[in-house]
């Protein structure tokens, strides 16, 4: 009995120890990467060479592949997503940076109100704010943004549905709506970690609001943008939820609205063709894995200098 | 008292957690007070069939009492209930025991292992009084897979009232020349469209091909869209379109929350659309009552065939489900014998697969009947005016793909941006053969 106790408690000592307890730790992490990320992507690979049926599979080699070459619908669908997501970077990284500090800085009123005011949109089920812009966007003259751009500009009916920069101002405004909020915290708690000597040496140096905001704040909250970037990046590329609720789960003329994992969706369950969806959904990983190397390589979070 | 509240909101977290479960579908029940009542799951994209299969339930309940059905539908929009059917027979579970099936994603499960119970022998006690051919868009290999609701037979809708005020008088149009005719001295007197094409779906297209007897695949499904025949078609709907006589409907289809509110509103004088299009029209324009005339399509000279079946939904049982033959006893009485047949028309205006309704004078002259009272002619007299010359598309396997690039570009690319008819078809069709499975 006491042999027992021993070998156990010695066990537990091995496997409490330094050298042991790291992995441990690690390990719910791993096992949920490998679980929920390795092992979805072998599958899709191996899928990408089948023809998926109900029942049974057939392996098809490179037919899948030779498809997505062919299909004239891919490249519109990349070309919307990488279009959705620069628009998107353009504006969603330079303004809630700004707003952010406005909202830091001192003189300003009730800044925790506006904040939280801010941030609501992005409680606002997807679902709900696509579906309620797909209403104030609507092709007709009475619709809420039509009303608006005809009594205030004085413009024609905007077909927003159907012409391509039209469809990507709605995409895009919906984006902005609901998630500048978001980035506005970011930048917020980067800015907090701002020390407070360079702004007060850059004070005694003389230089002006504009000059403290280029030469202390951005170089300073770095590597809060390089986050908000990649993030976005990986969002803008992979959205698909509100393209789908704007165009209440149709086709959009001449595609206006067909993102990447628009795409994958529409033929994977829409055409019941999984094979050649796995196809395209990994052609979406190989795209934002480069985006975001040539990014993070870019911006030196990666690379020769490491982290600066 | 802040840890206080720290606890208290770490537990309300955990318990929030514990306790939020899905629900589970019981698919049966003993009820304790009478015979065995089963419990049938059905799924539809319009939640009028599945108030009518309850109201048929209710009927085959007093004629089986020892085998009394309870159902409970779920409603989900046409898309997503289609994908997550099939999301569920790929995973093998989840899966209700009756599901609707619309023509448009029939080919969806037609691929691989076929889900659905083989009805066939279920459907053979009706065979003498139904109408085949619509029976055959829901067969494989010789097998019954689906039961469908109606016949779909596609008719012409006009507006006797807006056609008069240009002193049209529809029973004159009896070819597509006089349609163009007619068209053009609508647009001259009101300076309004008669009718529209639509850029979102193909209805126009296939029933004009469909008259030329010309299915938009080949017998073995392979996309067949640049042909003499297509574009003859795309050509004439191109030329009116360009002349300025018709015009193009918000969303570009008929069928939608839009589409619909534009034929309410008269902004249509003329609209080619199969039978089961007018419970639209009773849903929707009540204004309209009395002013809505049902006619035969205008055909072409050279025309073999006087209409086509379009749309339509095929209800499946679903094969591993535990109460399969019940369910398909049940459906398939339901939609095809008389009685089913008589309360699918007076409920829902769907042209009855059972041709015993059509002879049914109690039926067909009802003086009660809402879609008798609101339409000027009657539907059943157009019916058998058309009957002997109704067109049957097949839907195969790319038949999803097909429609879907038809409806985002196809008909974009020659209306909207006005591109060459031949050039958009052949561009279209290779494409379509590239694509096809």
């Amino acid at each position: 009995m006491s042999m027992k106790r021993k070998t156990l408690k010695k066990r537990w000592e091995t496997f409490s120890s330094a050298k042991v307890a790291p992995y441990v730790f690690v390990l719910p992490f791993l096992l949920t990467f490998v679980i929920f990320f390795i092992y979805p992507i072998i599958s899709s690979v191996m899928t990408s060479f089948q023809n998926v049926q109900l029942g049974a599979s057939k392996w098809v080699g490179l037919a899948n592949y030779k498809r997505l070459a062919a299909s004239s619908e891919f490249p519109t669908a990349i070309r919307n997503s990488l279009l959705y997501t620069v628009i998107t970077i353009a504006l969603m990284i330079p303004f809630p940076l700004l707003f952010a500090v406005m909202l830091n800085s001192k003189s300003m009123r009730g800044g925790t109100f506006f904040r939280a005011v801010l941030f609501m949109p992005i409680l606002c089920s997807v679902v709900v704010a696509g579906m309620t812009f797909r209403f104030m966007f609507n092709e007709t003259d009475s619709a809420l943004v039509n009303e608006f751009f005809m009594k205030v500009f004085g413009t024609r009916r905007i077909m927003w549905k159907s012409r391509q920069w039209p469809a990507m101002a709605m995409m895009v405004s919906l984006c902005c709506w609901r998630w500048t909020g978001m980035n506005i915290v970011y930048f917020m708690s980067g800015l907090r970690s701002v020390p407070v000597e360079l702004y007060e040496a850059a004070d005694i140096d003389g230089a002006s609001a504009a000059q403290r905001f280029w030469n202390v704040t951005v170089p300073s909250v770095k590597p809060t943008t390089i986050y908000v970037l990649t993030i976005s990046i990986y969002g803008g590329l992979s959205m698909y939820t509100e393209s789908r609720m704007l165009w209440d789960a149709k086709s959009s003329p001449m595609n206006v609205g067909l993102t990447i994992v628009g795409f994958v969706y529409q033929k994977g369950i829409s055409q019941a063709d999984y094979g050649f969806a796995s196809c395209a959904g990994l052609c979406l990983l190989l795209v934002t894995l480069v985006v975001n190397f040539i990014q993070l390589r870019g911006t030196g979070a990666i690379g020769k200098g490491g982290a600066k | 008292m802040k840890r206080l509240l720290s606890v208290f909101l770490v537990s309300v977290l955990i318990l929030s957690l514990v306790t939020a479960q899905g629900t589970s579908e019981r698919t049966s029940e003993k009820d304790t007070s009478q015979s065995t009542v089963t419990t049938l799951s059905v799924w539809s994209f319009v939640q009028a069939h599945m108030d009518a299969y309850k109201k048929l339930s209710a009927v085959w309940n007093e004629d089986h009492p020892d085998e009394q059905i309870k159902l409970v539908d779920t409603y989900y929009d046409w898309a997503s209930m289609h994908d997550k059917l099939y999301s569920c027979l790929l995973a093998g579970e989840g899966a209700p025991d009756l599901c609707d099936v619309e023509i448009g994603k029939w080919p969806n499960f037609m691929q691989g292992e076929i889900k659905f119970l083989d009805l066939t022998d279920y459907v053979l006690p009706y065979k003498d009084q139904i109408v085949n051919t619509r029976m055959q868009v829901y067969q494989k290999n010789g097998k019954q897979y689906g039961v469908p609701s109606h016949i779909g037979a596609t008719v012409m809708y006009y507006n006797i009232d807006l056609l008069q005020k240009a002193g049209i008088d529809y029973r004159n149009i009896k070819t597509w020349d006089d349609f163009a005719n007619a068209c053009r001295i609508y647009k001259a007197k009101t300076g309004k469209y008669m009718t529209y094409i639509e850029t979102y779906g193909a209805y126009e297209f296939s029933y004009m091909m469909a008259e030329l007897g010309h299915d938009i695949i080949t017998a073995d499904g392979r996309p067949d869209l640049y042909n003499a025949d297509a574009v003859r078609v795309c050509k004439l709907w191109k030329s009116w379109y360009d002349e300025g006589i018709i015009g193009t409907i918000p969303t570009g289809n008929a069928d939608t929350d839009a589409g619909k509110a534009a034929v309410a509103s008269g902004e249509i004088a003329a609209l080619g659309y199969p039978l089961w299009y007018m419970g639209r029209f009773t849903d929707v324009a009540p204004d309209l009552a009395g002013k809505i005339a049902i006619a035969p399509l205008p055909v072409f000279k050279d025309a073999t065939y006087k209409s086509v079946g379009l749309g339509g939904t095929g209800t499946v049982v679903i094969a591993n489900g535990p109460h399969a033959d019940l369910a398909a006893r049940f459906i398939t009485w339901a939609k095809l014998s008389e009685t089913g047949g008589i309360t699918l028309w007076q409920d829902l205006g769907y042209d009855p697969i059972n041709t015993k309704v059509w002879t049914n004078l109690t039926v067909t002259k009802d003086p009660g009947n809402k879609f008798l009272k609101y339409f000027a002619t009657n539907p059943f007299d157009v019916l058998s005016e058309i009957k002997d010359g109704i067109f049957a598309c097949k839907t195969m396997q790319n038949s999803a793909t097909i429609n879907d690039y038809l409806s985002s570009t196809t008909w974009n690319r020659m209306y909207i941006n006005g591109e060459d008819v031949e050039k958009v078809l052949k561009e279209t069709q290779t494409e379509m053969e590239t694509q096809a499975k």
